[in-house]
């Protein structure tokens, strides 16, 4: 599906309704992340486990930071969704949207480890596969960004490994 | 046309499989809140803490005065915990993208996440950690900072 370019770009291989999909899913979670839906919680985690105050501190600047670079990565996606070439920044929003409309999609449903059966008379059936599709793309995204990280910049500690 | 629903409009198309032909969702499925808790804020560390304080009051340990004042310079954590969504793969790519982790210790770290349920996965004082914090979570991932115990 993605796949690097000697020139430090990605060339993408999608059907154009998996594009139009994938544009139309990101308006969609553009709408949901300034909702107080549930099912965004995933999306703006607790940063201080123990400490209510400090993290009421915490999301004051950070919930309107991630909903804004959000919809930075929203907009990008929805630019080159039918572009055959992408920038690494581009393919990295790509990923992004990807991966939260599944964090919507995973709280929605209530995932665990092992949901690889779908049930087909379930009513979530139809979003079980969209779940998985969708983490299908985003694995091979993952890949193709993988393949263009720099060279480690902070040493192994002996003991951690 | 084949069609999906994340937040109760119409999406199409999307093709799922032609031989499988997919009805519109209900708006209402993606309304329905999840019986899973979310956060570990539970954790039962703060109300013991809470508990021996009192007896302390008059002479109040020379940490604890460190730490109301400033406790950047005692080290915290940060953690990162498991959950069933994100892909072990991504996970392990955003350690390497994030801290500039070998893809080894990426690995190791996001196995630990997994089999574990959490890791720790960098330090510093305060304001590092909130950094780290924050840059894992516009990544998707569910991370927390705590005191170094």
């Amino acid at each position: 599906m993605f796949t690097p370019r000697t020139d430090g770009n990605f060339d993408v291989r999608l059907p154009s309704a998996t594009r139009q999909a994938l544009a139309a899913l990101g308006e969609q979670l553009s709408d949901v992340i300034t909702s107080d839906a549930p099912q965004t919680r995933r999306l703006f985690p607790t940063a201080y486990a123990n400490d209510a105050e400090r993290d009421a501190g915490y999301q004051i600047f950070a919930r309107d930071q991630l909903i804004e670079q959000r919809r930075e990565a929203i907009q990008l996606l929805n630019e080159t969704a039918q572009q055959e070439t992408l920038t690494e920044q581009e393919l990295a929003s790509w990923m992004a949207v990807v991966n939260d409309v599944r964090l919507v999609l995973g709280t929605t449903l209530d995932v665990s480890e092992d949901d690889d059966l779908i049930d087909p008379d379930s009513p979530d059936a139809e979003l079980y596969v969209l779940y998985h599709q969708l983490g299908a793309i985003l694995h091979n995204i993952v890949v193709a960004l993988h393949s263009a990280l720099p060279e480690p910049t902070a040493p192994d500690d002996p003991l951690d490994l | 046309m084949p069609a999906v629903n994340l937040v109760g409009q119409s999406l199409e198309p999307y093709h799922v499989s032609s031989a499988n032909p997919v009805q519109k969702l209900k708006p209402e499925t993606l309304q329905r809140p999840s019986a899973r808790p979310s956060h570990p804020d539970t954790v039962s560390c703060c109300q013991n803490r809470a508990m021996t304080a009192p007896l302390e009051v008059q002479q109040p340990k020379i940490d604890e005065l460190i730490d109301e004042d400033s406790d950047t310079d005692r080290p915290w954590i940060v953690i990162v915990w498991n959950d069933p969504i994100n892909l072990m793969s991504y996970v392990a790519y955003i350690f390497q993208k994030v801290f500039g982790y070998s893809e080894q210790k990426a690995n190791k770290l996001m196995m630990d996440v997994h089999q574990k349920g959490r890791a720790v996965v960098s330090s510093g004082n305060r304001t590092e950690a909130e950094r780290d914090v924050n840059r894992l979570h516009s990544h998707g991932l569910w991370a927390t900072m705590e005191h170094d115990e």
